[in-house]
């Protein structure tokens, strides 16, 4: 995906959500550039599945009549209390169920759904990660963390880096555990007398269409309809560098401010990839290396630190 | 672990950035990053941070037999350590060829110049002599480990302290810090590396590269030079030829370089001397305060299990027997009794010692005597019933409603269904443990 973030250019984004369960991935949002008609087409295409883990507030399991009573108390309200602020590692929510036995009334199970970060034992909630515990209505909390590992899941898009050569694949780093293989074919019209024009060392635009723990990755340059959707080898010029996946999945959420600071200044190439490689290009070196350098700190800043910071970039201070 | 690659782009952005004379970091050319000297708890520990890269120096002394070649010098040994945590591309355990090269710029930038007066180290000629360990830890890669490297090394030497010897004729003692204070090594001078990269086969020049610039660089030259000027060590790799000139420019940027850090060394240093004095406590440990709670539950407080049925069996045997009275139970209605609304129990509490879980032993004198005043409320609701003649079924679930047959004994029925009531709390929570 390119976002081009030129003052002038239109741009709208789409997002949806996808957790994988089995991987205990991250709960991420991904997003295209589309239009409404694109939209239409691109969800019956695009293979995201909403699948969430849910959590039954866990009442006495000796025996199935009694349930937890404490309806939208307990759990919930545990959760809410804490919702932002920073948790580490080892922190641990517990819910016991209420004493009293409801022997009329049904009981209500409660239901919260976990993102990354938050990962049940027994009848207790630990905290895995550290960052801020975050809420969407109704039910959804996940930790807001600022780390820079990533593992691949599928339907992302991230800026790959190939390595090899071989055979009728290429091998590309993205950053994971794992490199993931790229066809040659998985291009937008490659064919088998027709090979796109990639070499070693060059950077990728791509999709995952297989992620999980036990397979090796696999990444392709189009979308189902065989359109390369923004995909693709990237073109000369440019610079990559890497931020935590906190400040990517910030810069990919709509209406971002960020991005808006970003859009004041001057105009310039952006993409960003869901593993924290983000390539950027402006018209000359410097302006290519301010944006860098700004978007590297914005990390570790407030939002008043960094209106600050773009303010006295755009006065010339750089 | 592979390390990440690098891309084409990047590669390409960095040389023409390095043509407009800029750097990744806002760096002019001949600029060090930001240099960080901090020392931990212990004599001879020193991090040094050079922006991203972060070394650790620990220097350690034994007293060992010398080498029969120099029986009357001290040994210095180095050891440097590439773990996966200073970058993934470092792989744990084998010798690396990046570490035996450190490693062997390290003894040829600080052993080799006689930095260390060696013979001071001597303890008994051809017998004893001490050891002094320096191993570098590499904790962060962020280019330019050799720099950081040998300044951590020299200023863990220059901090470090080792223990007081004295002899007696043949007797060696080894004073512990109490007994005497330890004693600085003898240090001559500070060499210093400063690392020049050259790009484009020497077209362009750079101090203190960082990661990615190491990597795109041609070739490099390493200068070890100490504050008086004096080269120490001097080494090109990387094979690109290099005029006379830019060698001696080079020299002429060392100098600088290092004059400047070593003044950084001797304040830093001094500051934790002062600090040492003070008596303030530094060290990583002590830098982070342990505030937090970081449960977000509370925990049962443990109670101590161990001797409770002594206990209980004891207070039992002192505490005075219940009166035996047992009152009768008043049936309102044929075939129905009622006990309610949450009172205590007073049917035959002579059972409830034994019934009851041995944590309450404690608490049964106390409960007996309120038994008492229970009871009279218990018989005045009953005859309020009574009077009313209507059996009451509440619906609500914190009462239960007991049928009594009245051929069946009253008192162990109702003593159950009560102490499950009132207990449930208690009991439950005990069932837990």
């Amino acid at each position: 995906m390119v976002i081009l973030l030129d003052p002038t250019a239109h741009l709208k984004l789409i997002s949806w959500r996808s957790f994988d369960p089995l991987n205990e991935r991250d709960l991420t949002e991904s997003f295209i550039r589309v239009d409404p008609l694109v939209l239409r087409s691109a969800r019956g295409r695009c293979r995201f599945l909403p699948v969430c883990r849910t959590y039954i507030a866990p009442a006495d399991s000796s025996s199935s009549t009694r349930r937890s009573r404490c309806g939208t108390g307990g759990m919930f309200s545990c959760l809410k209390d804490k919702v932002g602020e920073v948790l580490v590692p080892g922190d641990e929510f517990s819910f016991q169920a209420d004493d009293t036995i409801s022997l009329s009334g049904p009981a209500k199970p409660e239901k919260v759904v976990c993102g990354p970060g938050l990962r049940r034992s027994g009848d207790r909630l630990l905290v895995s990660k550290s960052g801020v515990l975050r809420h969407k209505q109704p039910n959804v909390f996940w930790i807001d963390s600022q780390q820079r590992r990533y593992v691949p899941a599928k339907g992302e898009t991230v800026i790959g880096i190939v390595t090899a050569k071989s055979g009728d694949v290429f091998k590309v780093d993205v950053g994971g555990s794992e490199q993931a293989s790229l066809s040659y074919l998985a291009f937008e019209g490659a064919t088998k007398r027709n090979r796109p024009n990639v070499q070693v060392g060059d950077l990728v635009f791509a999709q995952f269409i297989i992620a999980n723990k036990d397979m090796e990755p696999e990444l392709v340059c189009m979308d189902s309809s065989g359109r390369a959707n923004g995909m693709g080898v990237f073109g000369g010029g440019g610079l990559l560098f890497t931020v935590s996946l906190g400040l990517v999945r910030r810069l990919l959420s709509p209406h971002n401010e960020v991005r808006a600071d970003l859009e004041q200044l001057f105009p310039c190439e952006l993409v960003v990839g869901m593993n924290g490689r983000v390539w950027t290009r402006a018209s000359t070196v410097q302006q290519t290396l301010i944006i860098a350098n700004l978007l590297q700190s914005c990390d570790t800043m407030t939002s008043q630190q960094r209106q600050q910071l773009f303010r006295r970039v755009q006065q010339g201070a750089l | 672990m592979k390390d990440t690659p690098l891309s084409n782009c990047e590669r390409d952005f960095l040389l023409k950035a390095i043509e407009e004379k800029k750097r990744l970091d806002g760096r002019q050319t001949y600029d060090y990053r930001k240099i960080k000297i901090t020392f931990g708890t212990d004599y001879g520990c020193c991090f040094v941070d050079l922006g991203k890269t972060r070394v650790m120096a620990q220097v350690s002394s034994e007293l060992v037999a010398p080498k029969e070649n120099r029986p009357n010098e001290g040994i210095m040994f180095f050891n440097t350590e590439l773990s996966p945590l200073a970058s993934p591309a470092f792989e744990q355990g084998r010798q690396s060829e990046l570490s035996v090269k450190l490693n062997r710029q390290l003894e040829r930038c600080l052993r080799n110049s006689k930095c260390i007066d060696t013979e001071s180290l001597c303890v008994v000629s051809g017998e004893k002599v001490w050891q002094i360990r320096v191993d570098v830890h590499m904790l962060n890669n962020d280019g330019n480990l050799m720099d950081a490297a040998t300044i951590a090394a020299i200023t863990a030497l220059c901090h470090f302290r080792r223990p007081d010897v004295s002899i007696q004729g043949e007797e060696v003692t080894v004073y512990s810090v109490e007994e005497r204070d330890p004693i600085p090594l003898s240090i001559y001078h500070m060499p210093i590396s400063v690392s020049f990269s050259f790009f484009q086969q020497g077209t362009y020049l750079l101090v203190d590269p960082s990661e990615r610039e190491e990597r795109v660089m041609d070739g490099l030259l390493m200068i070890a030079m100490n504050k008086h000027r004096e080269i120490c060590y001097i080494q090109s790799s990387g094979g690109i030829m290099l005029l006379k000139e830019q060698v001696m420019r080079c020299s002429k940027i060392a100098s600088v370089k290092v004059s400047e850090i070593t003044e950084l060394i001797t304040q830093a240093l001094l500051n934790d001397k002062n600090a040492r004095k003070a008596g303030g406590r530094g060290g990583f440990a002590e830098s982070m305060p342990q505030e937090r709670i970081t449960a977000l539950k509370m925990d049962e407080t443990p109670v101590e299990t161990t001797d409770v049925t002594e206990r209980a069996n004891d207070i039992v045997k002192k505490t005075e027997a219940p009166p035996q009275t047992v009152p009768s139970p008043v049936v309102p209605a044929p075939g129905v009794g009622q006990v309610g609304l949450g009172l205590q129990n007073t049917w035959g509490i002579e059972e409830d010692d034994d019934d009851e879980e041995e944590g309450m032993g404690e608490e049964d004198s106390g409960e007996e005597a309120g038994g008492k005043v229970a009871k009279m409320e218990v018989d005045q609701h009953k005859k309020e019933q009574q009077r009313g003649d209507v059996v009451e079924i509440s619906d609500s679930e914190e009462e239960e409603v007991v049928i009594l047959h009245p051929e069946t004994p009253v008192p162990k029925n109702q003593k159950g269904s009560s102490s499950h009531q009132k207990g449930a709390a208690t009991s439950k929570k005990k069932q837990k443990k």
